[in-house]
């Protein structure tokens, strides 16, 4: 057998090894944005601190390549798959303590000084030191590129677990092609097989470290998380309490049982039975379960299946469904109303996230207002949550979004919650003394309702929130964060 | 061999310890690469903040005017890259990167009108995922192009990912505050009068 020239295969290793780093930098951009936001309330504001730490890494890296002896690229490699080893077990546990000692604030600039040097820096540090002459790197960038497309099927196709596994396997084989080391890839590989093992477990205790510390809930117990392309989601019993987290900001607990009365219960009661509904979004399921036991035809739209599977599985004592009782449709709202016909809706009923990103925030917007409105029936309304008091910053922004749309619109708060709820149409088929008495009847403790006029005089002046106008994400991101920054 | 690589004395032990070790483990000779000079790092800076615009406002385009779907999350990423690939090695001289770049602009542009005319159309889409592709492609095209006649890979990934960055962080903040600036197809918010 002829075995190939030295540099051949040499240059075969370099090229393997580019490859690994691409499709490990684009896991570990996916991943650490992933975790870092769901450690510390997924706001725009922490995706955006988030990316630029993964972004950071390369400048690192291209900085240091020429200066770094191999001693020390031996040190940073082994550092930096310790931190992908710890991030998706130990970021959230030492999230939920740090927080818990009050030192929340040191936790966050802990992982944003460090991410950059120990996630993804490591991986970029190959490409200009393979390449130092500089005609060489059309070839090796387009190899990287090539590993990183490679990374990208791989996060399209594996479940999150999975997807860990790889990351931790692809890290591994850059330290063993990169580092030539044996003895450190035997030695990580060793550290990585019990995590591996023992992950789910692991990942369990340390959110429950997280909830406990962060989220201040007693005895917390994980009894699901899933990882979807949208979030992360997590379902945890608390002190005889059932909570649903989305990225690590609480999207449900029991005592939301009167947001869904005031979003679904109230409209639900003041239609006729028979009237057609959607439900957008699911979450408890508890609205889409108030309309379906008044004798409405409701059907849901969600965006994230998992969310949806969550929510059927765990959340039975709120809804009590069974699994094809309501149909489900999944996709985007902003895509999906154009598909519906005009005036073919009496209620929709809008559970949505809070406006904490972009994305969520473009679902409050005067445009899908208006959009919304004509596929109403002449009398047919939208109930909207304002996430937030009428004259709180988020809210004031969402109820002028609504009133640039709707005709006519009434208003009020529940004062157990403090948030307010909005319901616009062309015509609305009852009036504020209506709406306040079905609150009442419901169990919540409403403020006075707010009829059009009243509504329009007190949100004057207020911008609405849209494509134009985001600055509510902001705020409600700033609300997040520690009081120490 | 290109003025960066010429031997370093302080630097010859180090490189003959690293003995038969692969090159990429040994440190460079000297600093090991050309310095650029402060108007091409500029250059290159300029062109990472510009392209750090240019991604944001066509993801921010495309969430609008297609959805937020994760289907389109990673088309858009996979267009990126893989325009990418291609520039680097198939956009080969300045000149040819120069009227890439100004077909990809105009790619991009119809296809912000087109996401804001013609919303959720799947031609809107693979507009903006053409873009994404054509706008990639001439970022692999300029870094490949640039590192050989500027005799330095590192320094140019160095100062074009350093101004991505800073692009990146701009139209973040631009996006949050005034939309209309980063995204012409946004119409400014009305006054409060």
């Amino acid at each position: 057998m002829i075995s190939a020239p030295p540099e051949a295969a040499e240059g075969g290793r370099s090229i393997a090894l580019l490859a690994l780093c691409g499709a490990a930098l684009m896991l570990t951009q996916y991943l650490a944005v992933r975790e870092i936001g769901a450690a510390f309330a997924s706001t725009e504001l922490v995706l955006f601190a988030s990316t630029l730490v993964v972004l950071l890494g390369p400048s690192l890296a291209y900085a240091l390549a020429d200066r770094l002896p191999s001693w020390a690229l031996l040190v940073w490699g082994a550092l930096s798959m310790g931190a992908h080893l710890l991030l998706p077990l130990g970021l959230r546990a030492l999230v939920g303590i740090a927080t818990a000692s009050g030192l929340e604030a040191y936790a966050l600039w802990l992982t944003f000084a460090l991410g950059g040097l120990l996630l993804s820096g490591f991986f970029a540090v190959f490409l200009p030191r393979i390449a130092r002459e500089p005609g060489r790197l059309s070839t090796l960038y387009a190899i990287e590129l090539l590993g990183a497309l490679a990374g990208l099927g791989l996060l399209a196709l594996l479940p999150h677990r999975l997807l860990i596994l790889a990351h931790w396997g692809i890290g591994l084989s850059v330290i063993h092609l990169g580092l030539r080391r044996r003895a450190l890839s035997v030695s990580l590989a060793l550290l990585a097989l019990p995590l591996a093992i023992f992950f789910p477990d692991l990942e369990a205790r340390s959110s429950e470290l997280y909830f406990w510390g962060y989220h201040g809930l007693e005895n917390p117990i994980v009894v699901e998380s899933a990882h979807s392309p949208f979030q992360r989601i997590d379902v945890v019993d608390s002190e005889g309490e059932r909570l649903l987290f989305l990225d690590g900001l609480l999207f449900f607990a029991d005592e939301d049982e009167a947001f869904n009365e005031m979003m679904a219960g109230v409209p639900g009661r003041l239609l006729p039975p028979g009237s057609r509904t959607l439900v957008v979004g699911s979450g408890s399921f508890g609205c889409a379960s108030r309309l379906h036991r008044r004798g409405h035809q409701v059907q849901i739209l969600e965006l994230d299946a998992e969310v949806a599977r969550l929510g059927l599985a765990h959340f039975a004592h709120v809804h009590g469904l069974g699994s094809d009782e309501i149909p489900i449709e999944y996709g985007d709202l902003r895509r999906h109303v154009e598909r519906l016909r005009a005036g073919s809706l009496d209620l929709i009923v809008l559970d949505l996230p809070a406006p904490h990103h972009l994305r969520t925030a473009l679902l409050h917007t005067p445009a899908l207002y208006a959009r919304l409105l004509t596929r109403l029936s002449e009398h047919g309304l939208v109930a909207i949550s304002l996430s937030d008091t009428l004259d709180g910053t988020v809210g004031g922004a969402v109820a002028a979004s609504a009133l640039e749309a709707f005709p006519e619109a009434l208003a009020i708060e529940d004062q157990g919650l403090g948030i307010g709820y909005l319901y616009g149409g062309r015509s609305l088929p009852f009036g504020a003394a209506a709406l306040e008495r079905e609150a009442r009847a419901g169990g919540v403790a409403p403020s006075p309702a707010l009829g059009d006029r009243a509504l329009r005089e007190r949100v004057r002046g207020r911008a609405p929130l849209s494509a134009s106008n985001l600055i509510a994400v902001l705020q409600m991101a700033r609300e997040q964060i520690p009081e120490p920054l | 061999m290109s003025s960066s690589q010429r031997e370093d004395p302080g630097a010859a032990p180090e490189a003959s310890r690293a003995g038969s070790s692969p090159p990429h483990l040994a440190p460079a000779a000297g600093r090991g690469s050309t310095r650029l000079g402060l108007a091409r790092a500029l250059q290159a800076s300029l062109v990472g903040l510009s392209l750090g615009l240019l991604q944001l406002s066509l993801g921010f385009g495309l969430m609008r005017g297609a959805g937020a779907s994760a289907a389109l999350f990673f088309g858009l990423i996979a267009c990126w890259i893989g325009g990418g690939a291609f520039g680097s090695r198939s956009v080969r001289t300045a000149k040819a990167g120069l009227v890439w770049l100004l077909l990809s602009l105009l790619l991009l542009l119809f296809a912000l009108v087109q996401l804001e005319r013609a919303s959720f159309a799947p031609s809107s889409a693979w507009l903006g995922l053409g873009a994404a592709f054509g706008v990639g492609g001439y970022a692999g095209a300029f870094l490949a192009e640039r590192s050989a006649s500027w005799g330095s890979a590192r320094r140019v990934l160095l100062h074009e990912n350093n101004g991505f960055i800073l692009g990146y962080a701009l139209g973040t903040f631009i996006l949050l505050g005034a939309a209309s600036l980063l995204e012409p197809s946004v119409s400014p918010p009305p006054s409060p009068s």
